[in-house]
């Protein structure tokens, strides 16, 4: 490898000079200059991160865009690995007894099935778990949106009296004295762990969870005419039609479009939501539209997960919500049928992944 | 050969170049004569020095006591006479008992008039990234945390300890600490604030300069009553939250 990388740069250089005059050469010098310490650079760290941190390309669902990746956190092997070691270590918690895992359940399309979440000594959070299938898409984090980036969602928990109630700075502490975590962040990111690494860690991982195997995505996107039945054709109608109006905010591939709306849940709420961060008055009861793919596996809904049912979520819809001076004008009673409504139900059943 | 020879050629031209390149150029400057300044904040309640043990009363008589004190300057500017303004370097301070002092790095010679500072984080810094500094660097997440990783901003200031909110304001204290505990975290960008003492006349001459400046926390509870206002982390009870911020402009004091 090395002797390679320098033959390399002679060559160039060698190209260049033999060309070049005057101030050109300096331009070649340059180049060299930077080859030379490219070379260095590139030689050094193979050496010790061995393999595994060759930038991957995601496999995403058919029809689904690649999703924007910060720069300095692409995804590798290497870190996949070692965020996923950390999702689902409980290390992570004070009392080291709540991963990530516990509430975003691997075998349930990472999401748990419970009202609100469930953190250290069985304290109860606020609002309900949101699935992390597809995360990758999602412009802001939490319901209200308080968050910019997944890396900085990471640092939540750790900080959330119900979650972690931890300190972040504790946890790279005792990841530093584990016999196993030091090796894998070096190999990883190429430091020990810290807030910087585990923040991407746990985001890298987070962002190679996808699904988009639904029945909808096979009649949709691979063309099979068979996938829905004849309730669910009639149902995705309602869906993307006049009568249900749904698509106006579950739109795309994702079926949101990731904006805060009042849905009229409740006429006085006892969470802010999106006003918790702007402070704006006009955000009162605004909470961020959640994706309904997989929908049928994350019960119970809304971001209190006060509905136990599709059926309840589907006759709040009907009945056009509560009163609020911040209710979406699109939240208006709607005339289906018990007929309509189940194939309503039916289709959004069929966005569950297969 | 040739093509080496053009290549060492080359190189040694162009080491000549650049090394031309560094070389200041002829003309004379006139030498600036700069000297080490720092701010040395003494935290106070009155003339009483802060500590984590005594009892405190406010103005009003109410007691309490403290755990916690801290919080973040930035942007720290000298006045000179001619009311123009000298940076300095340095620009995030977590300022606590523990860690009091601010090195502005050298300062020109002269008298200064004024000191100008904020307290808390601008605008842009306060909502980027706090993952990507180094643990030293105070805008790195810290223990305890001075950071809202649920809404991404630094809490600016903050205090927390316990307060007597009974009647008869004769609590006893129970293991340290009276009935009701004291919390105020003030952070969100429309509580940042300025700071501007106007007759610091700050003298930077021959020898290293430390500017002893007073924050009391009395006069950050200026018109507060512990008593029904003892917990605000800036997004409730912000009519609280508004007072105190508003008060921390004038919490600052020079010493002599």
């Amino acid at each position: 490898m090395r002797y390679y990388k320098n033959s390399k740069a002679q060559h160039i250089l060698l190209g260049f000079a033999s060309h070049l005059q005057g101030i050109g050469v300096v331009v070649a010098l340059c180049f060299f200059l930077l080859a030379c310490l490219r070379k260095d650079d590139v030689v050094k760290d193979i050496d010790k991160l061995g393999k595994g941190n060759e930038v991957i390309q995601l496999s995403l669902p058919l029809g689904f865009p690649y999703p924007i990746i910060p720069n300095d956190n692409l995804p590798t092997q290497n870190r996949i690995r070692l965020g996923r070691m950390l999702f689902f270590d409980p290390i992570l918690s004070r009392d080291s007894t709540v991963s990530c895992e516990s509430c975003h359940h691997e075998n349930n399309v990472f999401s748990d099935t419970l009202r609100v979440s469930i953190g250290i000594e069985g304290r109860k959070g606020t609002r309900n778990t949101p699935s992390l299938v597809n995360i990758a898409y999602q412009p802001v984090f939490f319901w209200d949106g308080g968050v910019p980036s997944l890396e900085q969602q990471v640092l939540a928990p750790f900080d959330a009296h119900a979650e972690f109630d931890f300190d972040i700075n504790k946890v790279a502490l005792l990841l530093n004295n584990h016999p196993a975590y030091p090796a894998l962040f070096q190999k990883a990111y190429n430091r020990l762990p810290d807030v910087y690494s585990i923040t991407r860690a746990i985001a890298c991982f987070e962002r190679t969870l996808y699904g988009g195997t639904s029945k909808y995505d096979s009649y949709v996107y691979k063309g099979d005419s068979s996938a829905l039945t004849i309730s669910e054709i009639r149902g995705m109608k309602i869906f993307f039609g006049e009568n249900g109006e749904c698509f106006h905010c579950h739109q795309g591939f994702n079926f949101t479009d990731y904006s805060f709306r009042n849905n009229g849940l409740y006429s006085v709420y006892p969470d802010s939501g999106r006003a918790m961060i702007t402070l704006s008055a006009s955000d009162l009861g605004k909470f961020k539209v959640p994706s309904l793919r997989n929908i049928e596996k994350t019960a119970p809904y809304m971001h209190d997960g006060s509905f136990p049912t599709l059926e309840k979520v589907v006759q709040h819809y009907v009945e056009g919500g509560r009163r609020h001076r911040n209710k979406d004008r699109l939240i208006q009673p709607l005339a289906l049928s018990k007929v309509e409504q189940q194939d309503l139900i039916n289709f959004l059943k069929s966005l569950s992944d297969q | 050969m040739n093509n080496l020879l053009k290549i060492i050629v080359s190189i040694i031209s162009v080491i000549a170049f650049l090394s031309s390149c560094n070389k200041k150029d002829g003309t004379p400057q006139p030498e600036i004569q700069t000297q080490s300044v720092s701010l040395n904040f003494m935290q106070t309640v009155g003339e009483t020095p802060v500590n984590f043990t005594d009892v405190f009363s406010t103005s009003d008589g109410r007691r309490y006591t403290l755990s916690m004190f801290r919080f973040y300057i930035s942007k720290i500017r000298l006045v000179k006479e001619d009311n123009t303004e000298q940076t300095v370097s340095g620009s995030y301070f977590l300022i606590a008992p523990s860690s009091p002092v601010c090195e502005l790095g050298k300062v020109p010679y002269g008298n200064y008039k004024g000191l100008r500072f904020s307290v808390g984080i601008d605008s842009v810094t306060n909502h980027s990234d706090p993952t990507i500094y180094p643990a030293s660097n105070p805008l790195a997440i810290q223990t305890p945390g001075m950071h809202w990783s649920w809404k991404s901003g630094y809490i600016f200031m903050m205090v927390e300890g316990s307060c007597d909110t009974t009647a008869s304001k004769n609590e006893a204290l129970i293991n340290g600490q009276f009935n009701q505990s004291l919390i105020i975290h003030i952070g969100l960008d429309k509580f940042y604030r300025n700071v501007e003492i106007s007759n610091a006349s700050i003298s930077v001459g021959d020898s290293t300069k430390s500017v002893n400046l007073k924050a009391d926390m009395n006069r950050m509870l200026g018109e507060v009553d512990l008593k029904t206002e003892h917990s605000t982390k800036s997004f409730n009870n912000s009519s609280f939250a508004t007072k105190v911020a508003n008060n921390i402009p004038s919490m600052f004091s020079i010493m002599p």
